[in-house]
């Protein structure tokens, strides 16, 4: 017992699955972070169902002539600038996929580079998402007359964007910290894991913005 | 058969046990702390000897004892209970892993396959031509809002769906894990269409 927690305890290398019948040689990490995901597309599927009955209970979705105190007309969400966002995110699906095949060759220095980049596209995103609600070098949607509760088409946009805003938050937070562990060489020696795992995370954040941008500001 | 052969080595642990007491009381009186403290080290050091079958002993001592409770009346069946324990070697969970991983498919090794950078690429590029088409459709005057929709989820869920094979490598899972990730995400858009249909029947009424 003692030699093999020895064992464990100088541990560097890439820790082998035995092949599972079910599960191959997927990691614990990386099924827990599935099952996560599929509570968290839950959560997101109630968003978007909600948004759904909402809108399809509605004899106008969006309403122009809704004014608000100061005047503004409720605006309609722009779609070009999101398109862009939207092309943002999966730019750093790319990095991040590129930072998991450089990790998976031991890479050190690249996988380093493409994860920074990766969080640099998190980044702006959220700046992004900042310059549409609240405006940065321009007006946002609050300014232009898009209020939380003032309709459900305004309510259910804020609800679910900035839901999965948080989620990039939560994601540029969670790369960060591996990065700055893959930097320090946590992850020498072929023990990937992690990185692929914080990349489930991101691909996930980028799948379901795929979905968000569609349902909420194309159709 | 186990369960007798148990208790007669139980009984032979204490019969060892007992006299190494005697041993350190009648040391007692020398007050030598050292040769108890000798004593004490020999113990473990016998055990040490036979602890492969102690291992085996404590694991079926648990199971035993309460049996042997039970049926006090020393029964066939629980003789034959404590046989058919003994009979199921607890077994180590590596082993068992190694042996049914044998026949495997081949798409739990393909996990260690080298990451295919030029794939990547090509998902980029459809993924960045689907979003292009997507945000060419919204826009398109003269399209009805029910065809735009189809059309819009269809390329949402072809460019999620490229996003969940190739970038979070579901392609290279086993067919159960694919399972376990698909059919839960399928779940959400079931019940979408379930309220859809249920709306379209309340249309008709």
């Amino acid at each position: 017992m003692s030699a093999t927690a020895a064992d464990h305890a100088d541990h560097h290398g890439p820790i082998e699955y035995p092949e599972d019948p079910q599960y191959g040689r997927a990691t614990l990490g990386k099924l827990g972070m599935w099952i996560f995901l599929l509570s968290d597309a839950f959560s997101f599927g109630g968003l978007l169902l909600a948004y759904g009955i909402l809108r399809g209970g509605s004899k106008v979705w969006h309403d122009p002539n809704l004014v608000d105190a100061l005047g503004h007309h409720e605006p309609r969400l722009g779609i070009n600038f999101t398109a862009g966002l939207t092309f943002l995110l999966i730019c750093s699906s790319v990095t991040m996929v590129l930072a998991h095949a450089a990790a998976v060759e031991g890479k050190r220095k690249e996988t380093v580079k493409f994860l920074c980049l990766t969080i640099l596209g998190g980044i702006l995103f959220l700046c992004g998402q900042y310059q549409e609600y609240f405006g940065i070098w321009s007006e946002g949607l609050t300014h232009e007359g898009l209020h939380f509760g003032a309709s459900h088409y305004a309510t259910t946009f804020f609800v679910t964007t900035s839901f999965h805003g948080m989620h990039v938050f939560t994601g540029v937070t969670y790369l960060t910290v591996i990065m700055v562990r893959t930097a320090l060489g946590k992850y020498d020696g072929g023990d990937h894991n992690h990185i692929e795992v914080v990349g489930l995370f991101w691909h996930f954040v980028d799948l379901i913005w795929i979905l968000v941008f569609t349902f909420i500001y194309l159709i | 058969m186990a369960h007798d052969d148990d208790d007669k080595d139980d009984k032979n642990d204490k019969k060892e046990a007992e006299p190494a007491k005697a041993k350190d009381a009648s040391k007692k009186n020398g007050a030598d702390t050292a040769k108890k403290a000798e004593a004490l080290e020999t113990k473990p050091a016998k055990s040490e000897e036979k602890a492969p079958k102690d291992k085996d002993k404590e694991k079926d001592k648990d199971k035993d004892k309460p049996v042997e409770k039970k049926a006090a009346p020393a029964s066939d069946k629980a003789v034959k209970k404590a046989a058919s324990v003994k009979a199921e070697p607890k077994p180590e969970p590596k082993a068992v892993r190694k042996k049914s991983a044998e026949p495997l498919t081949p798409a739990a090794h393909a996990h260690e396959h080298a990451p295919n950078r030029r794939e990547y690429w090509v998902i980029f590029a459809v993924l960045f031509v689907l979003t292009v088409l997507e945000v060419g459709v919204a826009q398109m005057p003269g399209i009805s809002h029910t065809l735009m929709t189809i059309a819009l989820i269809s390329l949402a869920l072809t460019k999620a769906a490229c996003v969940g094979l190739f970038y979070m490598h579901l392609k290279h899972e086993t067919k159960i894990l694919k399972a376990t990730v698909a059919l839960p995400f399928a779940a959400p858009a079931v019940y979408a269409l379930v309220l859809i249909a249920e709306a379209a029947w309340r249309l008709t009424r």
